[in-house]
């Protein structure tokens, strides 16, 4: 079946828009200006503290990139040539031995992303040194140069000039205005261009007024951008390099307002803009937003609900052109780009930014604007309303999502408006999720083109139960369905059982829970637990894997130290192994603790292990511990990992003190650490899971083979690999038990495959030593599948066997001492096994033959009167026999001399078998003893 | 750790608690009108079938499990007993009123555990009220080929027939024999450390006032040896380096010498090597007994602790610190010796869990266990005062069969047959001969555990929790890992075992007051351990240690003399010490107790 839509994702949705509707921009008061500007800001700033980037801007703006040389039909070098300068700045030179190999530089703005497409008036400062005239007769320092428009600073011979397309300072026909000499100095220049205004420029904090050429006019519409040229820096740029330049400069930065005297001078001085600074100039002093700004538009293309969602209605917003006031009492207008919608005491509003570069006056107020929105309470939204079936057919798990959805019918939903009316809208639904196999289909609810609700149905969904769908099963599951039996294993498995208080005695038990709804509620005085001897903990050693759901119970301060929900328990006070769940007292956060580092507070302390939920009482939270020895120990919470560590190699939570539990901690067979909360849909797995396929439990309540993503073994092979190639330490005889057998054989793995065709190695587990009819000697072992640590749906434990050479050994032949009133012989001391020994047993005179036995097995005579005994086991053969009285000495209890061979009366001779003649012999005598001894007491 | 260590250390606890509850609740009910009437055997009766017999003990519910997977070692005793088995089990905190309980409601089962003599209030009642066999009036001499195994055992204990004034000549239950099994653990990584760093001690303790003047003998001299203290002297100055010479070399003042438990007795070794064994009746130069919670000896021990206490080379929360913690702290490296079982296996484990030790080898390299050191009069050793530890009783009245097979089981239990059994378990299934050859060396046959120990045959088959019954000799241990360190530990512990002449010789008084006694004298040393105005005044010297430590150890502050006095005082008048030592001599005077001195083997 294919993955339904992520749970996580929703979730992670629905808490973002819980923090918004709490104020989570409620610090952006509507209708204020920004904090107070304490510092005017560039458009557009190089510093050349990058030698990597020389061409960055640092305000993020308009970043410039390095041109080509231009060459006669072609595209000559890059030009790089520039050395970055201590503190910042750029330094560079021209080498020009021919066209071909010119080494200049050239950093140049980009077409589509014009500084001067963005403002009107402008200044420009820079700190500049030059070297010489450059590559050729003149040369191109900064500006835009060579074009119908622009303004360029050049060099000439010794002179560093200013050029202004447009105005007598022509660029192309000298001689422009000069601004400096060439020298070893760096000169600071600053140039202001107010169109309709004058150009105006600042030499190291001087006004220049070479020969009366500055200030100059510039026309009201002069602009700089050209179509041929870009602002540029080292050479003139339009589309490639000319004019390169030589020399080093420092600190070019961009204001979007032609700064006046006062100004130039602070920035002469300060290197920045204050508010102070622009006070005799024409400055920006406020934005609104108003009904006027969106001219004959509405604020929004729809009306407004309240149960639209933030990015709902921002998407709704028409554009605006902000009432930009200045300083001067007149006013302009400025594009307000729309950025958020947030709500603050019920009032919502529309959030954005204006961009004021193009007003062409310093602002002193900033940027930001907000607009209230009207938005209309949605007064309900009805349950769908389907005119005939939910679905138009059956929806079986190992569909899609889309398959599913495909199948359900659209629904009616009303809606209704403020002042009560009502509006019929048809809801499609468009996404399916799944919790623990109940599936819920949504649908929005779109009222104007935009999303003012959800409603939900849940759909029946078939299982399939076959291919993909397959369920793997746990090998446990707890569902709490059996009010009367609360720890039932649906698997039949691992049954809970109630927990000793004390002293591992269960005649006084904690409680073990109420079942309501199918859900288990503990009381903070119920515990459950396995068998010691049957304890599902012990069983998981290749990896595991537990699910759960629990919430707590409010507070847990009346219970004592700690509290457990679930758990595998600890071995020790001070635990050396542990796997637990828990909560400490007067807390809300769920912590896991597990030993060997995996889960602990990093001084080996497990009861303050990380935690995993931060606070389990407002709903049932899913949990998923995933534990693959010798990878990872993972624990996912709600869809999403919470914790995660590295898990040692042989990690397990085997121990005789431990035993799986819920609602507590089970050691020694006692209850501790009691919890109070509810428990639900308990599943153990022997396989470690991923994250998704957590996600894919969380979502059907069960896993199933297309979860695994073809990691489930589909077969185990039979042919043993021996470690080192060596079949056995020692020598096999055939008088070896089973266990001593399997101690004679070396570890051996079987190879597993994956239905993904990748194969991993499993232990042999040998069991015993045994002989076929062949007469061959086999060791036999199994690898089952109930504890490989893989999913698999294989069910039977896999035979493995291993031909071996076993030795014969003898076995002694021997008859028992204290044979009385007749003797026994054997026809040989010693026998092998299959062998068979032949018994002549003779009575004495007077007597008969009663029993013969041989290690406990009574015989039989044969035809011939003798007795005969095939060897089995591993035992010496050790022949035993009593005898009677003939009968047709009258049949006395017991023999004169006191004895007892057989016969004597009384029930304990029939209660203790034949087995114990020996003991029981011994028993009887004794019996007379006591009624001897009772007798005398009396006399 | 597993379960069974943790457990006793409980039963520990909560025997003396037991006790001490015992007696005055004992004291208020009818006083053994019977005591000297004649056993009276109730009628005899028959059953058909005896389905099982069951035993009640403290602590051991995983013998059910085995019965429930009829285990290789369960089927073995069912066979010996002739019937099924069962055990019936809840903690010791509630034994003696489980117990209790089914005597009110006259449900003992068919066999069940008590300390014996040792709290005569409960033996005494058990006895006057005809709720138990007396065993030797079922094993005696008369039928002694029936039971030669436990008619030999009950023969070692043969002197409770009349030590016990309420015991109508008998035995009444079968004692679990036991012996000391303590011994003192000590960092040899820690002692080595500090000898290679003998000069730098050497300078810092005066010996010498520069390493110039450090000679090969003179290192020779005052090394500290790697087979531990092996006097009073060698200890405190073993526990002083530990303290102030960073043994374990972290450049940190963060160990100390000596780490000791609220479990008193755990400092018995202290007393006997003052030649004062702890709480102990013994007999003076003219024959006189005495009890040694009034001796100066227990005054000396005592004024040690202080002393130590006070110098910070011993753990301050004496009184407090739990057993677990104890082992704790010597485990992960925070103190050089401690005195306790002799758990080599849980120690090592420990220490391995602590990741101060990586392995077996390097926790066996690690870890010196040794008898404890040794007084001026060269007596060292360990505290017993009787030889077992609890014993089981037969419930009285029950069928003849069923007496039988609990009379089958315990005689199986006491042959070497069944020791074996319990000991080592069943062969080819537990162990097996090295080499298959028959008689040789026997080699376990059971897994080890995560650790890599091989821990004792309970934890392979749980139906060797019938060592509960029995009594189990050192050599048990040889298999299990470290086996040789155990068994000769065991040994030499059981051997240096102070016994007292007349275990379990009661008086009326002493049964009414010794417990009480007893608490008071616990109480009053803890207080004056802890008690800073009474540390004696000597101070060490390194230079003349080797022969000064035999005075000064043996001297006292004059605060802790008066101390001392007052407490014998009140001992003696207010809690009746002087009533309870006339009525002892007495009852040994009368001649009609036993001497039982040391047990054979």
């Amino acid at each position: 079946m294919t993955k339904l839509r992520k749970r996580v994702a929703t979730v992670t949705l629905s808490a973002a828009a819980v923090a918004m509707a709490a104020g989570g921009f409620a610090g952006l008061a509507p209708l204020s200006a920004d904090a107070e500007v304490t510092e005017i800001a560039p458009i557009a700033k190089y510093e050349f503290k990058d030698a990597t980037n020389f061409g960055k801007d640092s305000m993020g703006n308009y970043d410039m990139s390095y041109g080509t040389h231009w060459v006669n039909g072609g595209i000559g070098p890059l030009l790089n040539n520039g050395s970055a300068i201590e503190g910042g700045g750029v330094e560079f030179s021209v080498e020009m031995k021919d066209n071909d190999t010119a080494k200049g530089f050239c950093l140049a703005q980009s077409q589509n992303n014009n500084l001067f497409n963005d403002v009107t008036a402008f200044t420009l400062a820079f700190e500049l040194r030059v070297d010489g005239v450059g590559s050729g007769t003149w040369s191109h320092l900064i500006g835009v140069g060579n074009g119908t428009n622009g303004f360029a600073v050049t060099c000439s011979g010794g002179d560093v000039r200013l050029g202004i397309a447009g105005t007598d300072l022509s660029m192309r026909d000298w001689p422009g205005a000069i601004l400096f000499n060439v020298d070893e100095n760096f000169h600071k220049v600053i140039l202001s261009f107010q169109p309709g205004g004058n150009v105006t420029a600042w030499v190291d904090g001087k006004l220049s007024t070479n020969e009366d050429k500055l200030p100059v006019e510039i026309a009201a519409d002069w602009t700089a951008v050209d179509a041929m040229s870009t602002f540029s820096i080292g050479g003139a740029f339009n589309g490639n390099s000319v004019y390169e330049s030589a020399g080093a400069i420092k600190n070019v930065v961009f204001y979007d307002f032609a700064m006046d005297a006062d100004c130039a001078a602070a920035y002469n001085t300060n290197g920045k803009v204050t508010p102070a600074d622009v006070d005799g100039m024409t400055t920006i002093t406020g934005l609104s937003v108003t009904d006027e700004s969106f001219g004959e538009n509405d604020p929004t293309k729809v009306a407004l609900y309240s149960g639209m969602s933030s990015a709902d209605m921002l998407a709704q917003m028409n554009e605006a052109n902000a009432t930009v006031t200045l300083s001067d009492k007149t006013t302009a207008t400025a594009p307000v780009t729309w950025t958020s919608v947030t709500e603050t005491d019920g009032t919502y509003y529309a959030n954005g930014t204006v961009d004021t570069t193009k007003v062409g006056y310093a602002n002193v107020y900033g940027n930001s604007v907000s607009y209230a929105l009207e938005v209309a309470e949605i007064e309900g939204i009805s349950e769908p309303k389907f005119s005939g079936e939910v679905t138009k057919g059956e929806l079986r798990d190992n569909m899609t999502e889309e398959e599913m959805l495909a199948l359900i019918n659209t629904a009616t939903v009303t809606v209704t408006l403020p002042g009560d009316t009502t509006q019929d809208v048809t809801v499609t639904f468009s996404r399916i999720e799944g919790n623990m196999g109940v599936y819920t289909a949504y649908a929005d609810v779109v009222l104007n083109g935009a999303t003012v609700g959800t409603v939900s149905v849940v759909v029946e969904v078939t299982e399939t139960n076959e291919g993909d769908m397959q369920e793997l099963l746990p090998v446990a599951r707890y569902e709490f369905e059996d009010a009367e039996n609360p720890g039932k294993d649906s698997m039949g498995n691992y049954n809970l059982g109630p927990v000793a208080k004390a002293g591992g005695d269960l005649g006084d038990p904690y409680g073990t829970g109420t079942i309501e709804d199918g859900v288990l509620y503990l009381s903070g005085n119920d515990i459950l637990a396995c068998t010691s001897m049957n304890d599902v903990g012990d069983n998981l050693g290749n990896g595991f894997t537990l699910n759960f759901q629990y919430r707590q119970d409010g507070e847990l301060n009346d219970l004592q130290g700690w509290n457990t929900p679930i758990g595998f328990g600890y071995n020790e006070w001070i635990p050396t192994k542990r796997l637990t769940f828990q909560v400490a007292n007067g807390a809300y956060d769920l912590r896991v603790g597990a030993h060997d580092g995996v889960a602990d507070d990093g001084n080996n302390n497990t009861f303050w292990g990380p935690t995993v939920v931060a606070d389990g009482r407002d709903k049932m939270y899913n949990v998923t511990l995933s534990v693959r020895p010798g990878e990872t120990f993972n624990v996912y919470v709600d869809g999403a990992l919470a914790y995660t560590h590295e898990c040692p190699e042989g990690w397990n939570v085997t121990d005789s003190n431990m035993a799986f539990a819920i609602g507590g901690v089970c050691i020694w067979g006692n209850g501790y650490n009691r919890f109070k909360g509810w428990i639900d849909n308990v599943s153990i797995y022997n396989f470690a899971v991923s994250l998704e396929q957590s996600n894919a439990y969380w979502e059907k309540g069960k896993l199933t083979v297309g979860d695994m993503d073809g990691e489930i073994i589909t077969s185990i092979a039979s042919t043993p690999k021996f470690e080192n190639d060596e079949v056995t330490n020692g020598n096999l005889t055939d008088r070896l038990s089973d266990t001593q057998a399997i101690r004679r054989v070396n570890p051996a793995t079987v190879d597993a495959v994956f239905e993904n065709e990748e194969t991993i190695a499993l232990n042999v587990t040998w069991q015993r030593l045994e002989q076929d009819s062949d007469g061959k000697w086999y060791i036999v072992g199994v690898v089952d599948p109930s504890d490989i640590g893989y999913a698999t749906l294989l069910t039977t434990a896999q035979e493995v066997r291993q031909e071996v050479t076993v030795e014969r050994v003898a076995r002694a032949v021997s008859v028992a001492s204290g044979v009385k009133n007749g003797s026994v012989t054997a026809d040989k001391q010693e026998a092998y096994l299959g062998d068979t020994v032949t018994f002549t047993v003779t009575p004495d005179e007077g007597y008969e033959i009663d029993t013969v036995t041989v290690n406990g097995e009574t015989l039989t005579a044969g035809a011939d009167g003798k007795y005969t005994y095939t060897v089995e086991g591993i035992e010496d053969i050790e022949v035993s026999a009593t005898f009677k009285a003939a009968s047709s000495q009258g049949g006395g209890e017991g023999n004169p001399e006191g004895g007892c061979n057989g016969g004597c009366n009384g029930s304990l001779w029939g209660s203790l078998g034949a087995g114990s003649a020996v003991i029981v012999a011994a028993a009887v005598i004794s019996i007379l003893f006591i009624r001897r001894k009772k007798d005398n007491k009396h006399e | 750790m597993k379960q069974a260590t943790k457990k006793w250390l409980k039963v520990a606890g909560a025997i003396g608690m037991t006790a001490v509850l015992a007696i005055p609740m004992a004291a208020c009910g009818p006083m053994a009108p019977d005591d000297d009437a004649p056993y009276a055997p109730p009628e005899e009766w028959h059953e058909d079938v005896v389905d099982n017999i069951t035993m009640f003990c403290n602590d051991w519910e995983q013998f059910n499990n085995a019965a429930s997977v009829r285990s290789p070692v369960y089927k073995e005793l069912v066979k010996a007993a002739g019937t099924e088995l069962k055990a019936r089990s809840t903690g010791l905190e509630t034994y003696y009123t489980q117990l209790d309980l089914m005597r009110v409601n006259q449900q003992l089962p068919e066999m069940f555990i008590i300390e014996g003599p040792t709290n005569p209030e409960l033996y005494r009642g058990l006895i006057r009220d005809g709720e138990i066999i007396p065993i030797t009036y079922y094993v005696n001499e008369e039928n002694k080929d029936d039971y030669p195994y436990l008619y030999e055992y009950l023969q070692q204990f043969s002197y409770m027939k009349t030590n016990l004034t309420y015991a109508k000549n008998e035995i009444w239950f079968v004692p679990v024999k036991w012996s000391n099994d303590k011994s003192l653990y000590v960092r040899r990584d820690w002692i080595r450390n500090l000898n290679n760093k003998i000069d730098e001690i050497l300078v810092a303790d005066g010996v010498v006032s520069s390493a110039s003047e450090i000679t090969d003998d003179l290192r020779a001299e005052y090394r500290f040896s790697e087979e531990g203290p092996a006097d009073l002297g060698e200890f405190y100055r073993l526990a002083r380096a530990f303290t102030l010479y960073d043994p374990d070399g972290n450049k940190q003042n963060d160990t100390y010498g000596y780490v000791t438990e609220e479990n008193r007795d755990m400092d018995s070794w202290l007393h006997v090597a003052y030649d004062s064994p702890w709480k102990m009746w013994v007999a003076g130069e003219d024959g006189t007994y005495h009890n040694t919670a009034t001796s100066d000896g227990s005054m000396l021990a005592t004024s040690l602790l202080n002393k130590m206490i006070a110098e910070g080379y011993m753990s301050q929360e004496v009184g407090i610190k739990t057993v677990g913690q104890k082992q704790d702290d010597f485990a992960t490296g925070k103190a050089g010796m401690m005195y306790a079982h002799n758990w080599y296996n849980v120690i090592g484990a420990n220490m391995m869990s602590a990741n101060v030790a990586s392995s077996i080898p390097d926790a066996r390299d690690k870890i010196l266990i040794c008898d404890p050191p040794a007084g001026i009069n060269g007596k060292y050793g360990g505290q017993g005062d009787v030889y077992y530890y609890r014993g089981w009783c037969i419930r009285e009245g029950m069928s003849v069969e069923r007496l039988q097979a609990c009379l089958n089981l315990m005689e199986f239990l006491h042959s070497p047959e069944g020791i074996e059994l319990v000991t080592y378990g069943v062969y080819g299934e537990h162990w097996e001969w090295v080499n298959d050859e028959v008689g040789g060396e026997r080699v376990t046959l059971c897994e080890p555990d995560g650790q890599g120990f091989v821990q004792e045959l309970r934890w392979t088959d749980y139906a060797a929790f019938a060592s509960y019954l029995t009594y189990t000799p050192p050599e048990a241990k040889a298999l299990l890992t470290n086996g040789d360190i155990l068994v000769e530990r065991d040994a030499a512990t059981a051997e240096t075992m102070i016994v007292s002449d007349y275990p379990d010789l009661y008086t009326d008084s002493m049964i009414r007051y010794q417990a009480g006694a007893y608490d008071y004298f616990d109480e009053t040393v803890l207080t004056m351990i802890t008690n800073s105005s009474l540390t004696a005044n000597w101070e060490f010297d390194a230079k003349t240690w080797k022969t000064d430590w035999k005075e000064k150890m043996y001297s006292v502050s004059d605060a802790m003399r008066t101390a001392w006095n007052d407490f014998v005082s009140q001992y003696m008048d207010i809690y009746y010490g002087s009533i309870m030592e006339q009525e002892y001599n007495e009852a040994v005077q009368s001649g009609n107790m036993v001497k039982v001195g040391k047990m054979p083997e």
